[in-house]
């Protein structure tokens, strides 16, 4: 993908006109929309499948699913929401063949290996692999995105209810695992 | 932030390494894009072949069928006797064209 002639126009130009010419087949402006939100759509899916390389293959199945179904994108100023519906709907999918292909119990023990403890700063991603995936969903899209519980019930299709127990629920667990981490580390500080 | 959040979990979010805009993921995306549009034309091109090809073949069959169904919606309207089989082929016809009329009528044609 070589930024074209138009790509420094359209890299001014409001998000709704650009999502009108994607929309209308446009390649460079489609391109352009991949620049502007490509690092939103990595770092969620980075955060979803603690795997980078992983994240970055699903970001790119998300985008390829956008260029195939920009069309039908109704409200352009909606682009953003609808991106991350994308993103997260191809996260779940992949969750569906590895369940199906029984790979879950190979991406636990991955998870494993990373110790809280084995950095200096408490691994988010450790933290993360602690809570089931919709839990885990549900906390990314409210401290990360910074989501209203009713945003994330429109973009996960879950019940408002069962996304607040879910937000609660993986805080709490997140919680506990930041006060196991702190006083791992203050054992570490009298030791020394 | 939302009073709704744990300010310690929302800082261990805030301070999260972002990822930086990558070429190479472009790069990737653009040769994703034109392999997937190549085997959509190519897919396109083989499903056209096959269905010449069926539709070569079967022809016979087809046009035997067909005129057999005139026949009996023909004697239907001639005779009560073939009159079941008359609605059946009617029935059949108004029901393998209720898709197109539906699709149509929706605009999503």
């Amino acid at each position: 993908m070589n930024p074209g002639p138009s790509a420094g126009i359209l890299g001014s130009a409001a998000e709704a006109s650009v999502v009108v010419l994607a929309r209308a087949g446009d390649r460079a402006a489609f391109e352009e929309l991949v620049r502007r939100h490509q690092c939103p759509v990595r770092d969620l899916l980075r955060s979803l499948c603690r795997n980078a390389v992983l994240a970055d293959d699903l970001a790119q199945e998300t985008f390829l699913q956008c260029w195939a179904h920009i069309g039908s994108l109704r409200a352009p100023e909606a682009f953003g929401a609808w991106l991350r519906t994308l993103a997260i709907n191809a996260w779940r999918q992949h969750l569906r063949r590895a369940t199906v292909f029984g790979k879950l119990a190979e991406l636990k023990t991955v998870d494993q290996v990373t110790s809280p403890m084995s950095t200096e700063r408490l691994d988010l991603n450790y933290a993360l692999g602690a809570l089931s995936p919709n839990v885990r969903l549900c906390v990314v899209l409210s401290y990360q995105e910074g989501m209203s519980h009713g945003e994330i019930t429109a973009a996960t299709g879950l019940p408002l209810g069962t996304v607040k127990s879910h937000i609660a629920r993986g805080t709490a667990r997140l919680r506990e695992i930041l006060a196991e981490y702190n006083s791992s580390c203050e054992r570490t500080s009298h030791a020394q | 932030m939302r009073s709704d959040q744990d300010p310690d979990i929302r800082r261990l979010f805030a301070e999260q390494e972002r990822s930086r805009p990558s070429d190479d993921f472009m790069l990737q995306l653009g040769k994703r894009i034109d392999a997937r549009q190549r085997a959509r034309r190519v897919n396109g091109v083989l499903a056209i072949a096959g269905c010449l090809v069926l539709s070569a073949v079967s022809a016979p069959w087809i046009a035997q069928i067909a005129s057999a169904l005139v026949d009996f919606t023909a004697a239907g309207v001639r005779g009560p006797m073939q009159a079941p089989v008359a609605w059946l082929v009617v029935g059949a016809t108004v029901v393998g064209w209720s898709p197109v009329v539906y699709l149509w009528r929706t605009g999503r044609w």
